[in-house]
């Protein structure tokens, strides 16, 4: 049976190495995945995964008993990512209205729709559109879409209430479907 | 949006609101019938909704499965040298 991660959480907080590597094998992947979409440098975001799992094997005891520990590695490796990029706060992507960002990205216009279909079945074409949207709006793909955060996992990630978090996933998405559509990601 | 209507008793701009939920399955039951009766009637948001799906499905599609065993091996060679710790707890 695969022990949860809650309790591989507690076992690090009284000294167990085995459930650390454990949870290595488990989210050293997708941390590196996350925080290279946010940096967009490898040699950065191995660092920041390095300070994560630091962090976990000093501070696994002062989580909160009831608190998730995955949206907890993912806030602290975003932190850490900024901490190395000497960022305060990820570039925020410009407010838009739903209604204008739908049109933006293709509603009523079926060429740009079609080229947005073509874009979708090429892997590395979706990876580019994803790195060239703001941080704000890449984090957030990156977390719920990629990494399959759920979406109340996602907002203790990034700190934002839940009907905060699908406002922005939904618009992050449409950005997406923008750049990749050849909507544009500064299109007006 | 230029050109929206009001179909099934909802307009365009609505459905692009409620295409989040739709996509999750968490719509309530009276939204869902006039999303569906919209679709059913709007080819616009059909196709929209339909390219909406296919997006979050490429993007959920895209993670990149390889690891970087190297970066792991240095990760574990540092985690080895930290200071054990002591048990909190019985």
């Amino acid at each position: 049976m695969t022990a949860t991660d809650q309790h591989l959480a507690e076992r690090v907080a009284a000294g167990d190495d085995a459930a650390l590597r454990l949870l290595v094998d488990r989210y050293h992947a997708p941390l590196s995945r996350y925080a290279t979409s946010l940096c967009g440098d490898a040699a950065a975001a191995e660092d920041a995964v390095q300070e994560t799992f630091v962090a976990l094997w000093q501070h696994a005891g002062d989580r909160r008993e009831d608190g998730l520990l995955r949206p907890w590695l993912f806030a602290i490796a975003r932190n850490a990512t900024r901490r190395l990029f000497r960022r305060e706060r990820p570039e925020s992507a410009e407010p838009e209205l739903v209604d204008g960002l739908g049109a933006r990205a293709g509603w009523g216009n079926d060429t740009q729709l079609s080229s947005l279909e073509r874009g979708l079945e090429d892997r590395e074409e979706v990876r580019a559109a994803l790195a060239g949207l703001a941080e704000a709006d890449r984090e957030i793909l990156a977390l719920v879409e990629v990494e399959g955060l759920s979406l109340e996992e996602a907002a203790i990630a990034l700190v934002v209430s839940l009907p905060a978090l699908k406002s922005r996933l939904h618009r992050a998405r449409l950005r997406f479907m923008a750049a990749i559509g050849g909507g544009g990601p500064d299109a007006g | 949006m230029q050109g929206e209507r009001i179909v099934g008793g909802i307009a365009c701009s609505a459905v692009l609101a409620l295409l989040p939920e739709v996509v999750a399955g968490t719509v309530g039951a009276n939204d869902r019938a006039k999303v569906e009766l919209h679709l059913a009637g709007c080819s616009v948001c059909e196709r929209f909704g339909g390219a909406y799906g296919a997006t979050v499905r490429a993007l959920r599609a895209s993670a990149n499965g390889e690891e970087d065993g190297a970066a792991k091996e240095r990760l574990l060679a540092r985690l080895a040298k930290l200071p054990a710790r002591s048990a909190t707890r019985e």
